[in-house]
């Protein structure tokens, strides 16, 4: 009996011995299972930027299509195809289980084994052997449970962990190809599987840390294979570099061919949209600035851990004492392990050991971004290195290689340390669990699920309440797959974005996420129709609604009851919107569920997807500009065409044309800086006038000039900047020497002046409104500045009245010179017209008459027929003075007021109405103490408690004891119908603030749009009889019938060069393709009878391709990959 | 007659008064304009330390050693809010641990050309 244990138990000893393997990857499982945790009762993770569809088959299957029609009028949707296999995993649970939370459980379970597993792989790499167990575990674990990680749990960032997991791999491929462990051609097989695999959605800007730690290990090993062997080692990584890289493209060419087209054709607009580089340096100043090498070394640094009380568990990290300490064990492992490390007998381990510690380095300094103290080098690589300004974010992009780094490192050191002192198993095994236990107890967090609630009471871990399945499974089922479907209430007006009482919150507007038809909502992409709609609704505007809507072919409106904004408007505050729009006529309800009802509007001038129209207007004019002038057209027979625009000729085929007159600096006023950001404008100079090196700062001047030219607005920004500089030389001076030696000062006042004479001269010669308009500003701000306290006691008086008065005078003679707004009576405006004619002037938008109108100085009798010359025009509207609205709570007005830390003073506006605009104005001087702070804010009818604040300004006061002005033309938000304007001092106890008022207005402002039209004779074209097919999103099949003469065919999609249209198998020429209504797509069709076109997103020809090259690959490296197994 | 290489001690006290002179110099000019944008306190330190490095012919470890009370100092520094005193001596460590493993480095990879002539 007791023979029989003893056998039983050496036999199971032996198992264990044998596969410990096995155990350690069930060890690792049951940690993977983490996630089922967080998952309560039917909840699913959903909206912010997670990704997750309520049906993720559909979605997926949209992935293989380039264009998108559910956001808005439709988007390019070529960037997604990467993630046809990073989204398969949750595609693949969700269909096979036929539930999207037990999907999304399994598809969690996933990527947390995927990631550890990665690990495990990578360090088994090195360390097979049975006594490198905690050194497998430990990283492995470590490498799951880690807050860089924890950041991405609450979306489930499946693309970041995607490349987080390639990581290792990558590493380990390529060092056991470089050292020919593995044969090229198995490098290359397991490179391109690797790629496929785990592609991170083809999100080129995640793929920042892979680039940089694949290239060093390329560029290491190498070296050190020169080192061994000379010279055909170069070769031979080279070779291996083209090959990984080819062989990765072929097998990846599904997604890289159709981005490629769109990152060849985006790149830059992409690039301006944030704010170009200089946009891209300031948001990574933002992101960078905890990204000290001290938060690194800590696997600290997270941009949204400080500074943020709603974080869930920051907060703890960064006070509890014995959370701190601990964040510092890992740091202090790898120190100890580098002095106790010794040459290990395995020369892999070696190459291996520095190689991290290289990547250690290089991930801490390009993942500190831009902070110091090396954060030059990053900005140098974005400024210099052509579209390298895609790892924007730097702490997200090369973040992992720190992790990564620092995980090994302290895996692989603890392993020393713990041999170091101990060759007791059992104290090993002791040690071992202890600090893997101490890993999972540092990131607690991990298994309560808190962290899902990032602003309560929003949430991305969600129970979707069972009318919004049911309401869009109505609408997939019951609308036709063309419908537009309009969003109301819309998305919050403050932070853009949808969200629900029970939690959901997200840019992405939920019904895009759970059904498949157009959604139009208030987000980019929509050109500000949702809004335009939403105000005609407001205003009881029916005609306009249902002509809106017509245009547009928004057929449907979706009210939801159970909206809630981060600013606590909640559905409710819209009854006005629901009482108009539910009173229209045209508009029907199709179907309420629970807090969900659905809307039919059946416009008498819809406007279906495809149509043909007989005649145009040309309209020179912005693409938002067009939008908003679209109510001047009859849209059943007429579209506008940007005239003038995309180099097409259209004035065969217009009847009239369209200039918009701007109106110069009517919402704009200079009501001066911030005191504290008065530096940030104008910062001290590093070189003064008296510096060894100052003749260089001058010759680098001499040729910035040189270089603008004869750009006069180029030559006038370099005189400006130079200003600039010689005022920052001045304060420079003036904190340095006494004023006793104020010959250099002197000196610098005069170049001061002289570069602002020169810029004045050179606006003067040209007598370009543009250039006053941009000096204006410019003279104002340094007026601030030159009374403030930087400059103000630190010039004798004479020196200090001398300057005050030069710049008050040029300010003086730029009013007078330039054409700009002064009043909200007394409107100027100005347009350009491209051809003598006779022209017609007429205003919309406008709620009062002007007395009077003048161009170019004299009065205009008649607004039709007018007789003008091509070129530059000028306009003034002037209205008589509205009457004064400000209410006087406290009888305020006109007196000395005098208030101490946090007293205010307030002011009401009569009837304020949230639709109408407002200007404030009123004269302050300072008598005593400190500025104090004009502020504006709204308050919901029902909660005047909830304040939204729409201004904040400290009043800027030029301590010359003189008058200053205040202006602000006030736009309210919607539907927060109170107002209060308020002088208040917020400083500290004993400040105080005394200053008196007058002239304190508030008047509805009315700023009318101005168009100038000029009639051309009407162009012979009729529309025929059109019907068509969708096919796929990227395809319509359209049947013209008894075509005689021209016409205009539109397709009401999203405008984009993409789009084609072919007439038996023929593009009609491309330079044909036009901007119709300021958002669709428009081609002028001449010829005649009965024929087929087909509209055609060009960009989907590429996807075809891409796929068989990539199924080609797989196919064959596969084929390959067996016949080497077999041939061993 | 060749002359013959001074050894030991009369050397060392050459080392310190050549590291000391550099200290004075750098303490001179990181007082002087333009200067002391460059030379801080800590870029003193690091620079002296570099130069101890070299004429001491310092072991790598001994970089890391200095690294370890560093940390305790971040530690301390975290736990009482003086970030910008954390930070600073996180540059430091980062410097000295650059240090160290490059010393590290240079000298494995002289092993690798050995083991080549081998």
């Amino acid at each position: 009996m007791h023979g029989t244990i003893y056998r039983k138990s050496i036999g199971v000893r032996n198992f264990l011995k044998l596969n410990f393997k096995y155990w350690e990857l069930l060890f690792l499982f049951i940690l993977s299972l983490t996630p089922l945790l967080w998952f309560k009762d039917g909840s699913v993770v959903l909206g912010h930027d997670s990704g997750f569809r309520l049906n993720p088959l559909n979605y997926w299957q949209s992935l293989y299509y380039s264009w998108n029609p559910i956001s808005n009028f439709g988007a390019v949707w070529a960037q997604f195809k990467g993630f046809l296999v990073t989204q398969f995993p949750e595609t693949l649970f969700t269909a096979l289980t036929g539930s999207l939370s037990i999907g999304e459980r399994i598809t969690f379970i996933f990527w947390f084994l995927v990631l550890m597993v990665s690990m495990y792989v990578f360090v088994s790499g090195f360390f097979n052997e049975r006594k490198y167990w905690f050194i497998r575990i430990f990283t492995s674990v470590f490498y799951a449970f880690n807050f860089f990680l924890l950041q991405g749990w609450f979306i489930a960032e499946r693309a970041k962990f995607s490349l987080f997991a390639a990581l290792p791999l990558g590493v380990l491929i390529i060092f056991k190809t470089l050292t020919k462990e593995y044969s090229l051609l198995k490098g290359v097989i397991l490179f391109s599987f690797l790629t496929f695999f785990l592609n991170g959605g083809g999100s080129l800007p995640l793929y920042g840390g892979l680039i940089l730690a694949f290239g060093i290990t390329f560029l290491y090993l190498t070296l050190l294979n020169f080192k061994e062997n000379g010279r055909k080692e170069i070769f031979f990584s080279l070779k291996t570099f083209f090959s990984f890289i080819f062989s990765a493209f072929l097998i990846n060419a599904y997604w890289i061919i159709p981005q490629a087209y769109l990152v060849l054709k985006s790149y830059g607009s992409a690039l301006s949209s944030v704010g170009g580089l200089s946009g891209v340096i300031s948001w990574e100043d933002v992101i960078s600035k905890y990204a000290t090498f001290a938060n690194l070394f800590r696997l600290q640094g997270i941009p949204d851990w400080y500074n943020n009380p709603n974080h869930v568990y920051s907060n703890l990290y960064l006070s509890n004492p014995f959370l701190i300490a601990l964040s510092f064990l890992p740091i202090t492992a790898v120190l100890l392990g580098f002095i106790f490390h010794r040459s290990h007998k395995d020369e892999r381990v070696n190459k291996l050991y520095f190689l991290v510690f290289f990547l250690f380095f290089m991930g801490l300094v390009f993942a500190s971004g831009s902070h110091p103290p090396l954060g030059l080098i990053y900005i140098l690589f974005i400024k210099y290195i052509p579209g390298f300004a895609v790892f924007r974010s730097a702490f997200f992009k090369f973040g992992p290689l720190v992790w990564f780094s620092v995980i090994f490192l302290t895996g692989y050191s603890l392993n020393l340390i713990f041999n170091k002192f101990t060759k007791n198993k059992i104290l090993y095994t002791i040690l071992a669990f202890s600090a893997i236990f101490i890993i999972l107890f540092y990131h607690s967090p991990f298994f309560n699920g808190n962290f899902f609630v990032w602003n309560k009471p929003f949430s991305t871990m969600v129970k979707i309440p069972h009318y919004v399945s049911a309401m869009s499974a109505h609408i997939d089922s019951k609308t036709s797959p063309t419908s537009r479907i309009l969003l109301l209430p819309g998305v919050d007006t403050i932070s853009n974005a949808d969200s629900y009482n029970w939690g959901y919150w997200s840019l992405d507007p939920l019904p895009e996420l759970s059904t498949e038809r157009s959604i139009i909502a208030r987000t980019s992409g929509s050109f500000g129709i949702s809004d335009r709609i939403s105000k005609a609704i407001e205003n009881n505007n029916e005609n306009l609604f249902t002509y809106l809507t017509g245009v547009f072919g928004i057929n449907k409106i979706l009210w939801r009851n159970d909206l809630l904004f981060s600013s606590k408007i909640t559905s409710k505050e819209y009854k006005t919107l629901y009482k108009n729009f539910t009173s229209f006529k045209e508009v029907t309800l199709e179907k309420k569920i629970g807090e969900w009802e659905l809307y039919s509007i059946k416009s008498p001038n819809f406007n279906p997807v495809v149509y043909a129209v007989s005649s145009a207007s040309g309209e020179n004019l912005t693409q938002d500009e067009i939008i908003g002038d679209l109510s001047n057209t009859d849209q059943s027979t007429e579209v506008s065409l940007p005239s003038g625009n995309l180099g097409i000729n259209l004035n065969p085929v217009i009847n009239k044309k369209t200039y918009k007159a701007e109106c110069i600096l009517c919402q704009d006023s200079f009501n001066g800086v911030e005191q504290t950001q008065l530096l940030q404008y104008i910062p001290p100079a590093r070189f003064l006038p008296d510096s060894l090196v100052y003749p260089f700062i001058k010759l680098r001047e001499y040729l910035s000039l040189k270089l603008d030219g004869n750009d006069q607005d180029k030559i006038v920004d370099s005189y400006l900047k130079f200003a600039n500089q010689r005022l920052s030389e001045l304060y420079g001076l003036t904190h340095r020497l006494n004023l006793s030696n104020n010959q250099v000062i002197s000196d610098a006042i005069i170049k001061y002046e002289f570069e602002i004479s020169s810029a004045l001269g050179k606006a003067g010669t040209t007598n370009d409104n543009g250039l006053y308009i941009k000096i204006l500003p410019v003279l104002k701000l340094d007026k601030q500045y030159i009374t403030s306290q930087y400059i103000k006691g630190r010039l004798d008086n004479g020196s200090y009245n001398d300057l005050v008065s030069f710049v008050a005078k040029k300010i003086n003679e730029v009013d007078h010179r330039s054409w700009v707004t002064l009043s909200a009576n007394d409107l100027k405006y100005e347009f350009s017209l491209d051809e003598d004619g006779n022209y017609s002037i007429s205003l919309s938008n406008q709620s009062l008459e002007p007395r009077t109108i003048n161009l170019d100085g004299e009065k205009v009798p008649d607004s039709n027929n007018i007789p003008m010359k091509a070129g530059i025009h000028r306009l003034e509207l002037i209205f008589d003075e509205n009457p004064n609205e400000v209410l006087d709570y406290g009888q305020n007005l006109n007196r000395v007021i005098s208030l101490h830390n946090n007293d205010a003073i307030t002011f009401g506006i009569k009837d304020f109405k949230a639709s109408y605009t407002y200007s404030v104005s009123f004269d302050y001087k300072l008598l005593d103490g400190k500025p104090s702070l004009f502020t504006i804010y709204q308050t919901p009818k029902d909660n005047q408690n909830q304040k939204f604040g729409n201004l904040s300004k400290t009043l800027y006061v030029d301590y010359n004891n003189n008058w200053n002005s205040f202006y602000y033309v006030f736009t309210p938000y919607p539907n927060l119908e109170n107002v209060s304007l308020q002088i208040s001092l917020l400083g500290e106890a004993g400040d105080k603030s005394v200053f008196e008022t007058r002239d304190f207005k508030v008047q509805r402002v009315n700023i009318p749009d101005v168009s100038i039209t000029q009639k051309l004779s009407v162009p012979n074209m009729v529309a025929p009889v059109v019907s068509f097919e969708k096919t796929n999103p990227t395809n319509y099949n359209v049947r013209i019938s008894n075509a005689t003469k021209k016409f205009i065919l539109v397709l009401n999609e999203g405008f984009d060069n993409g789009w084609r249209a072919k007439i038996n198998n023929d593009d009609v020429s491309n330079s044909n393709h036009f901007l119709v209504n300021g958002f669709a797509n428009g081609w002028i069709i001449d010829k005649k009878g009965n024929f087929d076109v087909s509209i055609e997103y060009w960009p989907q020809d590429l996807v075809n391709p891409s796929i068989a090259i990539s199924i080609l690959s797989i196919v064959s490296m596969f084929i390959v990959y067996i016949k080497c197994l077999k041939r061993r | 007659m060749p002359k013959k290489k001074m050894k030991g001690k009369p050397l060392r006290i050459n080392k310190y008064i050549l590291l000391s002179l550099v200290f004075v110099l750098l303490d001179l000019f990181s007082k002087l304009p333009y200067f002391n944008l460059v030379l801080s306190f800590w870029v003193v330190i690091l620079v002296l330390w570099t130069i101890s490095f070299v004429v001491f012919n310092l072991e790598y470890w001994t970089s890391y050693i200095f690294s370890l009370f560093l940390l305790i100092l971040i530690f301390i520094s975290v736990l009482f809010k003086r970030e910008i005193a954390a930070e600073e001596a996180g540059n430091v460590i980062f410097y000295l641990m650059l240090l160290g493993f490059m010393d590290g480095f240079f000298s494995y990879v002289k092993t690798i050309k050995s083991k080549r002539k081998k």
